[in-house]
This record gives C-alpha cells, structure tokens and sequence, in this order.
C-alpha cells in the first residue's frame, strides 16, 4: 500500500515536471534504504563514472559542439553544401538534411540543430519556393537526423549504460545512420520533382569559394570519423583534439568568438547540458546497481517470455516502448531504460550493439511523434508555428522514416557488418 | 529575501567562472595528453586519472548552475499547458521536492567521503582520492540550497501578487 503510494506520487512529480534526477535518486534512495542497505551504495556507483575514460568525452564533445554552434560554422556549413549538391533536384532540400545531420552528430542534442540551423535554412526554402508545410517537416524532421553519427553523445552515454564499445558503436551506427538520412533524401527529391521547386547549376567556382570559407572545419568529421574508424583515436581522444581544434579555429582563425566575452559564456552554456547529464547519469548509475541486485531485469524477462515468444514480436514491443519513452523525454533521460532493456534483448538474442542503434532510431523518431515529441516543441517555439500545424507537416517524414527504422530494426546485418 | 538571492547569485557567478577555468584547464590538458601519447609516446601518468575527476567538478558546477536556471532535464509538456499560475504552483511543488531529495543524496555523499577519507587511498601525487571528491557532497548541497531559495523566492512573489514566473535568459 505504501509502496504504491510512493510510486502515483513520483509518476505524479514527472508530470509536474519535476527534475528527472530528483525521481532517479528518490527511487534509488528509498531502494537501498528498504533493504537496509547504506546509501552512500549509490555514491559509489556514482564514482564508478570517473573510472571510465569515455567520460571525459562527453565534455569536450559538448563543448566544442557549443563552440561550432554559436560560430558561423552553420552559415559556412550551408554554404557550401549548397555549392555542392544544390544542382540537384531537390537539392536545397537534401542540403538542409546533410547539414543538419552533421550538425546533430557534432552538437549531440537535438534541440540545438533546429534552433541553430533550422532558423537559417527555414527562409531560405521558403525564397526557394517550397512549401511552408514541407519546410516545417523538413526542418523539424532533421533536428534528430544525425544521433547515428560519430561523434554523437548518445552513442557515448548508450555505451556506457550498455557496457559496450563505444567505437564498436559508432561503427555500428554509420550505415544505419545513412539510411534514415537516404530515405528522407528520396522522399525531398520527389517532392522536389513534383513542385518543381527552381534548380541551380553547379559552379565549380561557387564550390571552390564555399569551400575556402569552410576549409578549416572541413577537416573534422573525417578527422573524427576516420581516426576512429581507423583505430588511430579512441572516442575520448578524438574528443579532446576536436575540442582543442575547435576551440583554436573559432577563435583564433575565424575569430567568430571573442575570447574574453564569447567564450566564456559559451563554456558556462555547454556545462549547464553537462551538468544536467551528470546527474541523470550519477543517479541512474545507483539505481541501476540496485534493479540489478534485485535481479529486475530477470524478473522482467521472465514475465515478458511468459506472453512473447519470438524475437520479431519482441522488437515490435520494443520498437513501441522506445518511441513512447523517446515522446516523453529527450535522449540524455531515456538513457536510464537501457540497463533495463540490454539484458532481455540479450536473452532474445539481440547483440547489444544492434540493440543501441535501434535504441537510438526509435528515440530520434520518437522526437517527431505529435503529441508531445522534443522536436515539435522545438519547432513551434523556433519558428512560432502551433503544434498541430507541425505535427501535420511532420507526418509524411514519420512515414518514411518508418521505412528505415523497420530495416534497421530488422536486419542486424545492417549494423553489424561493420564491426566485424 | 533580498540577502537570499543577493547569495543566490554569488553563488552563481563564483561557480561560472569555476566552471570556464576548470573547463578551459580540461581542454588544453585532454589535447596535450593526445599529443604526447601519439607522438613523443610518453604522457603525464596522472593526468588521465586527474582529467576524470575535473569531468565530476565541471559536471557538479554545471548542474549548480542549471539548478539556478531551471534547466535540469525534465518532462515538460504538460506544464506548458497548464495557466500560468499553476505552472508556478508546479515549480514551487517540485523544487521543494528536489531540494529535499538532493539533501538526502548529500548526506548519502557524505557517508562516502567519510568511508574515503578513513581508507585514506591515495590517488595521484601524494594526493587523498577524498579531496576529489569532496565536490559531490558540496555540489548536492548547493544543488539543494538553490532548489530551496527559488521555491521560497516564489512563494514570496505570490504573496505580493505575482503570479509570473520569469523568463531565464541564456545563449
């Protein structure tokens, strides 16, 4: 009777909108506490972080994303996508998913692509002669476009939680990540085709101006990519020169950021998302050391084999769970349902690996699903649309991201044979 | 009142500059670890260890100062739909919650640092694992008196009639 009491007052707490590491840390401290175990158990867990190298990624990717963001880094990165690829039908459109996704891979979180680039590329489509349904879609949809990539922070805080490689994942991510990208690349091209929306020729000209003006950045997601792909960095390591990298580019070659007003503050900025990823993380690790003495993913897996036997219906119910979770809350939160899931998926016989990629296509559809996904929010408050008018343009995209989605969930394959 | 968030904001800008500076020492350390590693194939020993641990001091300072902003990661679509004044009652609801679970987690952060300062382990350069440690406690503490101040703040501003919630300004 008590205990159900706890629970409807901390569900009820969510919903008011309390901090999620205030519920994390309840559940962990009232656990530990009524089993008479000490809790500064969950402060040892907690510790347990500064034990792996990989942490020390998640600040300097975070910051030199900040860096990047607040830089006319997005400006040069449409530029020269444009110069590149704008020729082609639909171009202007598959320009605005390449940037944002490489942007999204670099800035980690969702929100910032579609406040940092959407408002540039927004009025652009619309000159263009687009549709303002279609942009709206477009641009909301490629907020998440990206998680998949290298060096995108999820990726790291999935294998954290998972206890698996990080650069195994982020392998593991790339072709799974080119799809989504491909098959709403497909889907603008017609649109293109149908609107008959003007095109540009190609210059080479124009492209050798655009790419003299991102040279500098240029570098970087081979760097990243490469190196790690490469086995030449590990993640942590790449982290640390792209930071450095960044940091010396922006405010020394390209002087976007002034060193005594600009870079301060946007320090301060990106350890604020740090610092709220912390102490999800901090909390979560408690809490799964307890679910885990409990043996409640055991207890899970035998309930749930009780009704589903086969592996395909498992990733249907899978599939499910994640886009409700990834509606409710962004992908740094979400992250505490992984030591959860990791073990039952094993029992099904679902490499762990596989296992983070569909984790992290769910959550970045999850992001576009009306009522209350991330990116809608993000978009109405971005461009000043209702929801529903969002949610609406956002629905062709939702479809055909399902199409990749069910591939990637389905063929392991598509994930795996990259890190064999 | 106005001694609270005078406090308040102290707090606010000795933890930002902590923060940029700590953060700033991370950055050039991480990339002259790299540089050593890869080609003088030699690095500071310690400094691995050491980075890891200035990652749990900028992740504490962040979350100090998210606290102030109300910017910790949490589930909100249902208090942007609600009126104004409710949204208040809201915040007040779960800060007072938060702060009380975050004293909760300091105390549980204390037992530890206890239990590390009697093994007494040394981490790097002759120095106790507790002195680097000590930030969770402190942090947890702040985190709460934060939690604490803005819900009194707010009470007191419905008092005096305002029902507003103000805007946090960043980036």
């Amino acid at each position: 009777m008590k205990i159900i009491f706890v629970v409807l007052a901390l569900i009820a707490l969510v919903f008011l909108g309390a901090p999620l590491f205030t519920i994390i840390g309840a559940i962990s401290l009232f656990g530990f506490a009524s089993q008479g175990i000490d809790t500064a158990a969950i402060m040892v867990e907690l510790y347990r972080l500064a034990s792996q190298p990989v942490l020390l990624a998640i600040p300097l990717f975070t910051v030199a994303g900040y860096f990047l963001a607040e830089s006319r880094a997005p400006k040069r990165i449409v530029a020269f996508a444009q110069a590149l690829i704008g020729w082609m039908p639909g171009g202007l459109a598959v320009v605005v998913l390449a940037s944002c996704a490489v942007f999204t891979a670099f800035t980690g979180g969702s929100g910032v692509t579609i406040v940092a680039l959407g408002g540039l590329v927004f009025p652009i489509l619309l000159a263009e002669e687009y549709s303002e349904k279609f942009a709206l879609g477009l641009v909301t949809t490629s907020g998440s476009l990206g998680l998949l990539f290298p060096p995108s922070l999820p990726i790291i805080l999935y294998g954290t939680f998972a206890e698996v490689s990080i650069d195994n994942l982020f392998r593991a991510g790339i072709v799974p990540g080119i799809i989504l990208v491909l098959v709403i690349a497909a889907y603008s091209i017609y649109q293109g085709r149908k609107t008959n929306v003007p095109r540009h020729p190609f210059e080479w000209k124009k492209l050798w101006m655009a790419f003299k003006g991102i040279a500098w950045e240029i570098p970087l997601p081979f760097f990243i990519i490469g190196g790690i792909y490469g086995g030449y960095f590990t993640a942590t390591e790449a982290a640390a020169v792209t930071a450095f990298y960044v940091f010396i580019v922006e405010v020394f070659i390209y002087k976007d950021l002034k060193f005594t007003t600009d870079v301060p503050r946007v320090m301060r900025e990106s350890m604020v998302l740090v610092g709220a990823i912390l102490m999800i993380l901090g909390c979560a690790m408690g809490l799964t050391s307890y679910l885990i003495d409990q043996q409640v993913p055991q207890q899970l897996f035998a309930f749930i084999s009780q009704v589903v036997t086969s592996k395909i219906v498992f990733l249907m119910l899978l599939n499910v769970f994640l886009l409700m979770i990834g509606m409710m809350m962004e992908i740094f939160s979400a992250i505490v349902v992984v030591p959860l899931i990791v073990p039952v998926a094993m029992q099904y016989g679902i490499n762990p690996v596989h296992l983070g990629i569909i984790f992290l296509a769910n959550l970045e559809i999850a992001y576009l699903m009306p009522p209350v996904g991330l990116n809608l929010f993000m978009a109405s408050f971005r461009f000043n649309k209702p929801i529903g008018k969002l949610a609406i343009a956002t629905l062709p995209f939702i479809v055909v991201l399902f199409i990749g989605l069910i591939l990637i969930t389905y063929v392991p394959e598509l994930s795996l044979w990259l890190v064999k | 009142m106005n001694i609270l968030k005078r406090i308040d904001q102290m707090i606010d800008s000795i933890v930002s500059w902590f923060v940029v500076g700590v953060l700033g020492l991370m950055i050039v350390m991480a990339f002259a670890q790299v540089v050593l590693r890869n080609i003088f194939h030699s690095n500071i020993e310690w400094g691995d260890i050491f980075l890891r641990h200035l990652v749990l001091w900028v992740g504490f300072f962040g979350a100090i100062i998210a606290t102030g902003e109300r910017r910790h990661l949490k589930i909100e679509f249902v208090s942007k739909l609600v009126p104004k004044k409710i949204h208040k009652a809201f915040l007040i609801l779960t800060n007072i919650f938060a702060a009380i679970i975050c004293y909760f987690l300091m105390q549980a952060a204390i037992a530890f640092v206890q239990s590390e300062i009697e093994t007494g382990e040394i981490l790097i350069l002759n120095l106790p694992t507790w002195y680097f440690i000590l930030v969770i406690p402190i942090g947890y503490a702040v985190i709460a008196f934060r939690f604490l101040v803005h819900s009194v703040v707010w009470i007191w501003e419905i008092f005096r009639g305002h029902w507003e919630v103000a805007e946090v300004q960043h980036l």
